[in-house]
């Protein structure tokens, strides 16, 4: 007569412990992999570049694909609103088109004085600038990391180092670039250090993210004359930015540190414009 | 006595199908969901843990169908899009899924609350190991900001909506068919 484990296979009890073991090995292969996978990527920097750019051009599309409802949804919505504020909208763009129009006779004047000094001076110009207007595709995911995909990449003339800048002011720089996407570190990064000064007292300093939407600055003299409310800019030290980028105000003075507040709010921008000044930097970041 | 519908066999290879991948499709939907810049106000400054709290719940309900390779590929997935090192999440998912499936039965007999209460402390567990991964594997000094804990209290908080989503998932394929 043949026995139960004959008819039924091993006992459910049997099966469960058989599972459990099996669970275990694989956990513990994982977290091997896990281990060295970090090790790995930490050691070997263009291993984790090479990776992520790859995977950043073959999810790029995917992704792209997918939003397409979003932003149709986000466009109707804003359309409806556009259209509820027209009045309003219209007679505050002609307030400021009367105050344009008297800007724009001197930035004439301007220019054609400025022109005819460095004529005189003989000044060798900055070499022209290239831009390009970007989408954000994905965000990171965690607290700790403050970076964003671009639907364009090293095929669109995009090459590491490159500004991202967002309403006039600098929101961070590119630090990785696949064929049609790339990756921008935030100023707001943990790892984010930019040269900047105080427009006015023209105090150097460097501006160090730390996860936060208020970055302080670091390395500020001891005799700076900085006041709440003064805008911060690019220094340009470093060649990796332009001189004069709009960053952001002093908001907080404090024994410790200087905070500032950022102009563009990097959490809430959907599209960049991506500058290439021409600058190579000290550190070839184009690598 | 209840009698079961018949069914064709087409209509019952797609029920299994549908069964078996159902845990992975939501796992690698809210994974998704949670790097896409949705255009709702501040979400890049909070964004919730989507991905945990679905581990979480499987891992729960359906640990057999929620695979421990599965969980790390989504962490890795992650990884990639942070644009850190690659493994960091991957770590932290697997830690997760251990960790629920080994409490497994002793959450599925208590009370919501509890439930609730361990989603919640999982997602603080969660945000400090990667603060100590973070730690120990980049060159900057990483600090705990506010934002970190909001995240994970927002997290926590989501996982009342997300589990009755996940359950309303759950019920459209409520019997493993053969």
């Amino acid at each position: 007569m043949p026995s139960y484990k004959e008819i039924f296979g091993a006992s459910s009890r049997s099966r469960v412990a058989r599972r459990t073991a099996i669970q275990r090995i694989l956990f513990l292969i994982i977290f091997v992999i896990g281990l060295g996978l970090l090790a790995y990527s930490r050691i070997n920097k263009d291993f984790s570049t090479s990776l992520k750019t790859g995977f950043y051009d073959l999810a790029a599309p995917v992704i792209n694909t997918l939003m397409e409802p979003v932003y149709f949804a986000s466009s109707v919505g804003e359309e409806a609103k556009n259209l509820v504020d027209l009045r309003e909208e219209n007679t505050r763009l002609a307030k400021e088109n009367l105050k344009l129009q008297y800007y724009k006779s001197q930035v004439s004047r301007l220019r054609t004085e400025n022109t005819e000094l460095r004529k005189l001076l003989s000044f060798v110009p900055d070499a022209p600038s290239k831009s390009i207007a970007a989408r954000v595709i994905a965000t990171s995911s965690s607290s700790f990391v403050k970076s964003v995909l671009i639907n364009a990449g090293q095929r669109q003339g995009i090459s590491n180092g490159d500004s991202a800048i967002y309403n006039e002011a600098l929101i961070g720089r590119v630090v990785e670039t696949g064929k049609n996407s790339a990756r921008v570190l935030l100023l707001t990064d943990i790892s984010s250090r930019i040269p900047v000064m105080i427009e006015g007292t023209r105090d150097r300093a460097i501006l160090a993210g730390n996860n936060t939407a208020s970055p302080p600055l670091k390395y500020l003299s001891a005799t700076n004359n900085v006041e709440i409310g003064q805008l911060v800019i690019t220094s340009g030290h470093g060649g990796i930015f332009p001189a004069g980028l709009m960053i952001g105000h002093v908001s907080k003075i404090s024994e410790k540190n200087v905070q500032v507040k950022l102009i563009a709010n990097p959490d809430s921008v959907d599209y960049v414009r991506i500058f290439n000044f021409g600058l190579n930097g000290v550190i070839d970041l184009k690598k | 006595m209840k009698i079961e519908r018949y069914k064709p066999p087409h209509q019952r290879r797609l029920e299994n199908i549908w069964h078996h991948a159902m845990p992975t499709l939501t796992l690698a939907a809210l994974t998704i969901i949670s790097i896409l810049p949705l255009p709702i106000p501040n979400y890049r400054f909070f964004t919730p843990d989507l991905s945990l709290l679905a581990i979480y719940y499987w891992c729960i309900y359906r640990r057999d169908l929620i695979p421990l390779p599965l969980c790390f590929a989504m962490g890795v997935f992650e990884d990639l899009f942070d644009g850190y090192q690659i493994g960091i999440n991957a770590f932290i998912f697997s830690i997760v899924f251990l960790t629920t499936t080994t409490r497994a039965r002793f959450f599925r007999k208590q009370k919501y609350q509890i439930l609730w209460a361990g989603a919640a402390a999982l997602c603080f567990l969660a945000t400090l190991l990667e603060w100590v991964l973070r730690e120990a594997f980049l060159t900057d000094h990483v600090t705990l900001t506010l934002q970190s804990f909001i995240n994970a209290g927002l997290s926590g908080l989501l996982f009342p909506p997300l589990s009755i989503l996940l359950s309303k998932i759950q019920k459209t394929a409520p019997v493993r068919v053969h």
